[in-house]
């Protein structure tokens, strides 16, 4: 057991983990933050996906002792109801969300593109999202909506 | 996934010394994504895990004295990005870029890619054709050996029970080689090469002849592979139809695909000449050379 | 009926209505969902296709530390699964005397983590005497194979022919006679939630379920027939659901073996299928083979059709027989007039995974069947492929051979769409690697009164003081957006704005009755129902306004949340909120809709002859794909796909297109990549690395094209969408890279090496 100290959406947890706990494990099941959600746990479909440091990762394939000390940022990190982040509402406002379990990991994967602000073409996001697997939508209305945010930062 | 002991190093010394005293029942982490997977499906169960990813030279990227090198736990996506990869050794950036998807980039080390030593292993044609050499240090101090010596078999490499990769080092090429890495999948990204394949070579413009050529493969024999014998066959030639699709059968001669549940062993045969054929032309398209011209005589 | 121009809500572009708390990471799904002392459920499998099991030694399993219960085959009622149509099946929750494939359930183990579940796993021994098994149906059908089920003969489950016309004559009349041969490939839904349960027993015993279906009646249905419960205890919640695709509608051996374990050990327990159980012994589209032989006339008339369907119905039944016959089959007298037809099933047991509908319920085998060869008589008859289903097509009002009726049909339009929107004649036969085709569709509009339960839907509006409008069904939004399309319905009568309609997610205990969502059915049966409550809850609301206003009720009308009299919408009118304000808190009036739809247009299937109409009304569609073909690789690009469909009416424009975009999408992993693929009876692609659905990287345009036939029956005409999609977009592809490199695959999926390899060979033919 390691006492572990967790930076999750700007908040501090204290919390004992074992060393073969993911941190998907830790965040679903000792935190609760079950928004990231468990998809195949092989690092095939995006659904776990969380931010480290900006960065997005696979949260089943990141042992949570590893990462103490980062910031770590979660779909329940980055909006509210009344205060949508503009991938969110973009996903909302364009049907981008059928079944909705994709969808945490998804917005995840593209906020760190959109965040980055590295120029990139539609193909160049259409490969950076190839990790992100979902069976409902045919992916046209999710890349309409992540496009439509990336147009407006520009 | 059974539970073990977590060690999270802060040097290579550190590593060393724990894996020489845990020798086979430890394993090296570096991003993971490899051998969580193997843990979780109990492929291994192994005591100690010792975690490398936090030592700061093996996450270093240095281009000095005419030579790059990479540390082993840098992020597939650290290459990728690295501009000096982009413009200097733009093959490995090509595969790279290739691998997976954009978290297991993320994630995914070059150390782990090649230590993994998968048939496919991404970035080794590239690697093989770029004349890379590897650092490896044990409890007995360091050693180098050369890419084409790294691999034994699937999943096989020379490194002992005591030992880590630790740098990756590409010397600087031919400063007008261009290289191609070409991958065959199913799906156009998130695979696993059905065949991959690297050519590098600089073009003697007054000569029009190619000069160092290497051609290396991927996913078509227990370990990847370079083809000496179609690299010969390359040198000093003129680019015409004939010696690409001469060099295509070479390489296709000297592959020992196997069949799995990808595709047939004929299939990556045939694949490795069709392909071949194409990276060598791109990579002429790309250094302004029509192969046309020179066929049509 | 004619369009409506003044549409207040019907034809808007809506999100769903649980679009938001999805975004927000807060939507529960069931593995969301964790109950005090809850434990954890694993499931032990067959490691061996086929076997007897001699013993069973689960004692030092039970001795583990934190291990609460150990169950077999002696914990339980041993009450064989019934099909779903309801007749006695042959599957036991865990098998007590034989395994029948790799992953067939014979104990399960509560622990209070699930590492702990897995390691008691491990300490279970078990016996086994090791069977020949079988995995081919045609070779399980010889003689001397291995009998899989005593009471199954040649391991055959199920055997039918049915003769409409004479295909004898038939065939003497035609012209020309086509045969071939197609095969079609075990594919998994996909859904990106795997199933799984959790159940908890009260002190008085009664029982709550948590699952991840599309089907909770009949869930609660069949757990209390396999766990001996009176239905009345049982009570199963509604969830988010995580896709369906037809895989969440029948009942799973971990449902009711999470039962039983939540029984032994006194706990609430939970399991959840990992991605790799869930692809190796979770249900798939049933394989099949299809022997198909059309008789036409010189000038392209089908006169006779006769097909031979070959099933592999895995080791259990669930939905082989039904899927075959009416999914599959019945497509062969449905699609285009054949005045003759004949076809002949064998659905048979071999030691593999099980089926279970997935989108289209056999639609995608049978059609894959019919318009391949549409494509191949139409070449040989030297016609242009969308002229000869052009000549075939079914209209308004006719009656088919197997006594179907076809209410509004629009696929001459969608054909005639299609053509003009995809540059079909520019672009076809040009045989440069790059090439068009396409494939049409016909499939249930609105469920069928299958599996005799006839064909309904239920529902009950409340009014709130607030102006809030709480919409009860028991239909279950399995993420295609029905909740939404149903509030459309419910705003559109009462001409309240969207937002004031709240969809009720209840549980069976306060849920109404309900078939479930399979069948493309909510639209036309739900909606139908909404419509009628939303129609009973109006008059009630102009009921009391007539009477606020002081004016005869036939003078009233309503918008924007409003009730007017007509002309003086600007003087004389009350808000809906004061209407409801004034009937609940003076009156003491509950107001409450309350409507139900029963298709009355079934005619029950004569068993002996096979002719009725379970089917209310037809969903039809076109679709053309553009493909490019690698001829040195064999790799298909698609360029390009139109999709006209024939719904009758576009309640939600974007939750249709939405519907159809993800069909679509399905359907090219099915042509170009899907496949589980079988060694020696073991899955060896359990994981999304090898079993490989499209991602981003291999979507490509897709124009959608609604066609509104207004559907005489349909709430606001309109038909369901749901599933037809799918259905002919692997045909289109495969008839696309025909015309594209001249060859024709006949067996899914179309992986670049057979296409490699046709080109070479036909490269040999031609020398």
């Amino acid at each position: 057991m390691i006492q572990a100290r967790l930076r999750i959406n700007s908040e501090t947890y204290d919390i004992p983990i074992e060393p073969q706990e993911t941190l998907l494990d830790v965040l679903r099941e000792k935190l609760g933050l079950t928004g990231t959600k468990k998809g195949c746990e092989t690092g095939e479909c995006g659904a776990c996906t969380v931010l480290i440091d900006g960065k997005a990762f696979n949260s089943c394939l990141v042992l949570a002792a590893t990462v103490q000390g980062r910031e770590i940022l979660t779909i329940e990190g980055i909006g509210r109801a009344e205060k949508l982040h503009p991938l969110q509402a973009a996903f909302i406002e364009r049907g981008a969300i059928q079944c909705g379990f994709c969808t945490p990991g998804m917005i995840i994967t593209a906020k760190s593109l959109v965040d980055e602000g590295q120029e990139r073409s539609r193909e160049e996001i259409l490969e950076s999202m190839s990790g992100n697997l979902c069976r409902c939508t045919g992916y046209i209305k999710i890349i309409e909506a992540i496009m439509s945010v990336i147009e407006k930062t520009k | 996934m059974k539970p073990f002991e977590l060690f999270q190093c802060c040097s290579c010394a550190e590593a060393v010394e724990l894996l020489s005293q845990y020798k086979n029942k430890a394993k090296i982490m570096a991003g993971g994504t490899a051998l969580l997977n193997q843990m979780r499906q109990k492929y291994i169960t192994p005591q100690n895990i010792i975690y490398l990813k936090n030592i700061p030279e093996l996450n270093q990227i240095i281009w000095e004295n005419d030579t790059l090198s990479i540390g082993a736990a840098s992020s597939i996506r650290d290459l990728e990005r690295n501009e000096i990869i982009q413009k200097e050794f733009n093959i490995l950036a090509q595969a790279a870029h290739k691998l997976g998807g954009y978290q297991t980039r993320n994630l995914a080390t070059v150390g782990g890619n090649l230590c993994n030593a998968a048939p496919s292993a991404e970035l080794a044609p590239a690697l093989l054709t770029l004349g890379g050499n590897l650092e490896i240090v044990g409890r007995h101090g360091k050693r180098r050996v050369l890419i084409e010596e790294f691999f034994l078999g699937p999943y096989r490499t020379v490194l002992q029970d005591d030992e880590i990769l630790t740098e990756i080092r590409i010397p600087k090429g031919e400063a007008r080689a261009r290289g191609t890495y070409v991958k065959l999948g199913a799906r156009n990204s998130m695979e696993m090469a059905i065949v991959s394949i690297a050519v590098l070579f600089a073009l003697d413009l007054e000569k029009g002849i190619f000069q160092d050529f290497r051609l290396a493969l991927g996913g078509v024999a227990p370990t990847p592979i370079r083809i000496k014998a179609a690299e010969e066959a390359a040198k000093n030639k003129i680019p015409s139809r004939d010696l690409i699709r001469e060099i295509g059968q070479i390489a296709s001669a000297q592959a020992k695909p196997k069949a799995d549940l990808r595709a047939s062993a004929e299939y990556r045969r045939e694949m490795v000449k069709a392909l071949t054929g194409r990276a060598i032309t791109q990579t002429l398209k790309e250094s302004g050379y029509e192969v046309e011209k020179e066929a049509s005589h | 009926m004619k369009k409506q121009d003044n549409s207040y809500e019907i034809g808007k572009r809506r999100y769903g209505t649980d679009s938001i708390v999805k975004a927000l990471g807060c939507a529960d799904f069931l593995a969301d969902i964790k109950l005090p002392q809850m434990l954890y459920g694993k499931i032990l499998r067959s490691p061996l296709p086929h076997a007897q099991i001699l013993n069973m030694d689960t004692s030092k399993a039970e001795q583990l530390p934190g291990v609460k219960a150990v169950i077999t085959a002696k914990d339980t009622p041993g009450i064989r699964f019934r099909t779903y149509f309801d007749v006695p099946g042959n599957k036991l929750a865990l098998e007590n005397e034989k395994v029948r494939f790799v992953g067939d359930e014979i104990a399960a183990v509560a622990a209070i983590d699930e590492e702990i579940a897995l390691e008691a796993l491990d300490l279970i021994r078990v016996d086994y005497k090791e069977l020949p098994a079988v995995y081919d149906p045609e070779e399980a059908m010889r003689p001397g194979a291995p009998q899989i089920h005593a009471e199954a003969a040649n391991n055959i489950s199920y055997y039918i022919k049915r003769e409409f016309g004479s295909v004898e004559e038939g065939f003497k009349d035609s012209d020309y006679i086509f045969e071939n041969r197609f095969e079609t490939s075990a594919v998994s839904h996909g859904f990106l939630e795997t199933v799984g349960c959790i159940a908890q027993f009260d002190l008085s015993s009664n029982l709550t379920v948590w699952l991840s279906t599309q089907n909770p009646f009949h869930l609660r249905r069949q757990l209390a027939y396999i766990a001996n419960i009176p239905e009345a205890r049982i009570k199963v919640k509604g969830l988010h659901i995580g896709g369906g695709f037809g895989g969440k509608t029948a009942m799973l051996p971990l449902e009711p073996i999470c039962i039983f374990l939540a029984r032994k050990s006194g706990k609430p327990v939970k399991i959840i299928n990992t991605r790799e159980e869930q692809l190796s012994t979770g249900r798939i589209r049933y394989p099949m083979t299809i022997e198909l032989k059309t008789g036409v006339k010189k000038d392209g008339r089908l006169v006779a059709r006769q097909a031979r369907v070959i099933t592999d119905n895995g080791a259990y039944d669930n939905k082989g027989a039904s899927i075959t016959t009416q999914g599959t089959c019945e497509r062969f007298i449905q699609l285009y007039r054949v005045p003759n037809i004949q076809f002949e099933i064998h659905v048979v047991f071999t030691n593999k995974q099980w089926g279970d509908s997935f989108r289209g319920r056999g639609a995608p085998q049978g059609i894959f069947a019919i318009e391949s060869q549409m494509d191949i008589i139409a070449e040989g008859l030297r016609m242009d492929p969308a002229e000869l289903r052009l000549k075939n097509v079914n209209l308004p009002g006719e009656i088919n051979p197997a006594g179907n009726r076809i209410t509004s049909c629009a696929l001459r339009e969608c054909i005639e769409k299609v053509v003009a929107e995809s540059g079909w004649k520019e672009k076809r036969g040009k045989r440069n690697n790059r090439g068009i085709g396409m494939a049409c569709v016909i499939h249930t509009g609105g469920g069928a009164a299958l599996y005799g339960r006839g064909n309904f839907s239920a529902a009950l509006i409340r009014a709130d003081q607030d102006g809030t409008f709480h919409l009860i069904t028991g239909e279950t939004d399995i993420g295609q957006g029905t909740n939404i399309m149903l509030s459309q319905i419910v705003a559109e009568v009462l001409r309240v704005p969207i937002e004031r309609i709240k969809v009720a997610k209840a549980d069976t205990d306060s849920m109404l009755p309900s078939l479930g969502t399979w069948g493309s059915r909510i639209t036309y049966t739900a909606g139908n129902a909404v419509l009628a409550a939303a129609r009973d809850l109006r008059q009630q609301l102009f009921w009391l306004a007539s009477e606020m206003l002081g004016e005869n009720i036939e003078k009233l009308d309503a918008n924007e949340g409003k009730i007017f009299v007509r002309g003086q919408e600007g003087e004389k009118s009350v808000s809906v909120t004061e209407t409801i304000s004034e009937g609940i808190g003076k009156k003491g009036i509950p107001l409450m809709g309350k409507g139900y739809f029963e298709d009355k247009n079934v005619i029950p299937r004569d068993p002996r002859t096979g002719c009725g109409n379970p089917y209310p009304t037809w969903h039809f569609g076109c679709q053309a794909a553009e493909v490019e073909v690698d001829p040195e690789t064999g790799k298909v690009a698609i360029v390009n796909l139109v999709a006209a469909h024939d719904l009758g009416r576009a309640i939600n424009p974007m939750g249709a297109e939405g519907q159809i975009e993800g069909a679509v999408m399905q359907g090219t992993g099915c042509a170009l990549f899907e496949e589980l693929k079988w060694e020696k009876g073991r899955i060896v692609n359990p994981n999304f690395r090898d079993y490989k659905m499209p991602t981003f990287s291999d979507i490509f345009p897709i124009k959608t094209i609604l066609v509104e036939s207004e559907d005489p029956d349909g709430p606001f005409g309109a038909k369901g969408i749901g599933e037809a999609g799918i259905v002919p977009t692997t045909t289109a592809i495969v008839n696309a890279i025909y015309d594209a490199v001249g060859v024709r695959i006949t067996s899914l999926p179309i992986t670049p090496e057979k296409i490699f390899s046709a080109l070479r060979r036909k490269a040999c033919t031609q020398k």
